[in-house]
């Protein structure tokens, strides 16, 4: 009822409405409301991908937050609340993404963890900082996300410039390359590696045969990669998701292109080597390692497995730790109010999550996620290659 | 020089799937002066149903890739030819009274509705062709091409020359140019007007659904919005090469594939979408019924 009336009362909602509704059935109406006695429930509001060409990795992150919830609400809740978690289905379009941030305010959330797509994520986070609603993104890796001044939003994964430099750093350092050329799917998240890789590449003193973009809805891409295959690159950066990742490589190779392709974590699932069989192997991945290959992330895996007979995909462990970091953060403020909330987030330090150690430093970036590059293996699972960190 | 004459050989294998998707626009416009934006989503029910055609025959162990090929070619024309033949009945036949922009309309709701019907069968996720015609592509100097982009050529070759004989040739070829030129007077001189339309759709149904199967072949990946893209560049070539014209929308489709290819040559690849359509603009200034200008009917 109450959520009725602040529904009508504001002027988004109405805008708002029909895409809410629909991304809702289904979604929110699984989630069992729960209720302590006495106690308000503190509202978290998710937004992900749930359906769509990006769906895998939204249902997994799904999932992991709900086993978060549950986990903390088995032990009575944060200083006797319980968790309640409002879900959002972006569809990881930005138009129906954003919309998403406005419903969050008219439900009167205390925090929001989301919204996966960085092109989603940083309008959305300017709407929730008029708000004063914090929020933690636990997969949007575009750097403006966080230089954007907002005191309200933090992050739990890496930035496109750290990974853009480790995958800079292999090309030189590890292959010894000489030449690349970047191909970028034009979106904020494959733009923005793609430009770090490049400006990394040159600065470690190789040089960029050439920078062009792709729209990743074709499905041939000959024409372009006959051009590429005649600037004879040692290495083939591209920058994006891996359908499209998919087909280059497969096109590619069939014209003969030598060039050792390297990609990014938007790359990492199974729809590339899918579309990309075996032209694919032999590929290498930049990515914060998989939940599977982290030993702090042991148990969460084996729980995740146990719950819903499937692995987590690679930003499950992030979102887990998200809402586990939102607790902590109540729990240090003694309190659920959203501004409580945000400067108990700004003093988190040392917290040890399943993905390992998270401390905010001044702009709400996590100082201590870890890129390493991962190879496709011919049975088409992907085992790391070389870690940067491992000394 | 190789990477000129290879990107000639991208050019005219791309221009070929435009080609086959601007026929089925073409015929439907040539007769019923309809732009069937619904071609788009035939295409792409036709690449699925492909799909599940060889992914059935598989499990049922036939393995020749030659008939498995056939079998899905087949299966494809015929099952969104029956698709094409109901989206007639239920979208457009109630509306052939209508304003022409009510049908216009109709048939983008129908695209709409064809696309989300396969996102719900078969998920958001690209669908994978097995490669049946072999991983290797044949290699001729700096040339290669992929035996199924010669697949699709001639195809599109064979189906064109089909369409052309059937139009030009053929009793209902004689009645569908009758109803293009006059619907009220063919209708009058004994022409059967609705089994013909539904017969032209059907063949456009057909016809998309042959470039649909021929491209999960070729390029292995399918997905369920691939019709929207691939819808328009193929209305594009339609107008290019003079849409209602049958050997227009090969012209089209391949003067098209080739402009794209040959312009990632001189220009970076974000530029490649603005000059084509530049490009058409320009063709369609100097020449607005396309390059081999006139309808169906005219030719007779």
């Amino acid at each position: 009822m109450q959520a009725g009336t602040r529904m009508r009362r504001s002027a988004l909602a109405g805008v708002v409405g029909i895409a809410s509704a629909v991304a809702l059935v289904g979604w929110n109406g699984a989630q069992a409301h729960v209720h302590a006695a006495g106690a308000t429930p503190v509202k978290i509001g998710f937004a992900n991908p749930l359906t769509g060409s990006e769906a895998s990795y939204g249902v997994s992150d799904y999932n992991a937050v709900k086993l978060a919830v549950n986990s903390v609400n088995a032990k009575g809740g944060v200083d006797g609340h319980k968790v309640q978690i409002i879900a959002y289905d972006t569809k990881a379009d930005p138009a129906t993404g954003i919309a998403g941030a406005h419903y969050f305010v008219s439900q009167g959330v205390n925090a929001v963890i989301g919204f996966f797509n960085s092109d989603i994520s940083i309008p959305a986070s300017a709407i929730l900082h008029a708000a004063g609603i914090p929020m933690v993104s636990a997969a949007s890796t575009n750097p403006k996300l966080t230089e954007q001044g907002f005191h309200n939003v933090f992050r739990v994964c890496g930035t496109d410039n750290e990974q853009g430099l480790v995958e800079a750093e292999f090309a030189r350092n590890v292959l010894h390359a000489k030449t690349a050329v970047v191909l970028d799917d034009e979106e904020v998240y494959g733009e923005g590696v793609s430009q770090f890789f490049a400006n990394d590449f040159k600065k470690l003193g190789g040089k960029i045969l050439s920078h062009q973009g792709i729209n990743p809805n074709l499905t041939d891409y000959t024409s372009l990669l006959t051009q590429v295959k005649a600037m004879h690159p040692d290495i083939l950066q591209f920058g994006g998701f891996d359908p499209a990742a998919g087909l280059l490589v497969k096109q590619g190779r069939s014209l003969g292109l030598k060039s050792t392709f390297i990609s990014d974590d938007g790359v990492i699932g199974p729809a590339f080597t899918q579309a990309g069989g075996r032209s694919a192997v032999g590929s290498f991945l930049s990515s914060a390692p998989s939940p599977q290959d982290l030993a702090s992330a042991r148990p969460f895996v084996a729980e995740y497995v146990r719950t819903y007979h499937a692995q987590p995909t690679e930003f499950a462990g992030y979102n887990y730790d998200a809402l586990n970091v939102i607790v902590q953060a109540i729990r240090d403020a003694h309190s659920i109010t959203p501004a409580a909330i945000i400067r108990a987030l700004a003093g988190i330090h040392t917290f040890k999550g399943v993905t390992g150690r998270v401390d905010f430093n001044s702009i709400g970036n996590n100082t201590t996620p870890e890129y390493v590059i991962y190879r496709v293996q011919s049975n088409y699972s992907n085992k790391i290659y070389w870690n940067p960190n491992a000394h | 020089m190789g990477t000129l004459a290879q990107q000639l050989v991208n050019g005219v294998v791309i221009g070929a799937v435009y080609g086959l998707i601007a026929l089925g626009y073409t015929m439907v416009y040539g007769i019923v002066r309809l732009i069937n934006f619904a071609q788009g989503g035939l295409y792409a029910a036709g690449a699925f149903i492909g799909l599940e055609v060889v992914e059935i025959l598989q499990a049922h162990r036939v393995e020749s890739p030659a008939l498995l090929i056939l079998a899905a070619l087949a299966g494809a024309m015929i099952a969104t030819g029956a698709l094409a033949f109901l989206v007639e009945r239920v979208a457009y036949r109630p509306l052939r009274r209508a304003p022409i922009l009510s049908a216009l309309v109709s048939s983008l709701a129908v695209l709409f509705l064809i696309e989300n019907v396969i996102q719900l069968l078969t998920g958001a996720q690209p669908q994978t062709y097995p490669s049946l015609l072999g991983l290797q592509p044949w290699t001729l100097g700096p040339i290669t091409l992929a035996p199924s982009g010669l697949l699709i050529v001639l195809v599109a070759l064979g189906l064109m020359g089909a369409m052309q004989w059937f139009v030009q040739r053929t009793r209902t070829g004689r009645a569908m140019r009758a109803i293009a030129v006059n619907q009220e007077v063919a209708g009058l001189m004994g022409v059967d007007v609705r089994r013909v339309v539904a017969l032209t759709f059907v063949m456009g149904g057909a016809l998309g659904a042959a470039a649909g199967v021929l491209v999960g072949l070729n390029y292995g990946t399918i997905t369920f919005n691939m019709g929207e893209l691939a819808g328009l560049e193929g209305f594009t070539a339609a107008v290019l090469g003079g849409i209602g014209n049958v050997p227009g929308a090969l012209v089209g489709g391949l003067v098209l594939g080739l402009l794209q290819s040959l312009i990632t040559i001189v220009l970076p690849n974000q530029w490649n979408e603005a000059v084509v359509f530049a490009v058409l603009i320009a063709v369609l200034a100097f020449r607005p019924r396309g390059i081999l200008g006139e309808r169906v009917a005219e030719r007779a």
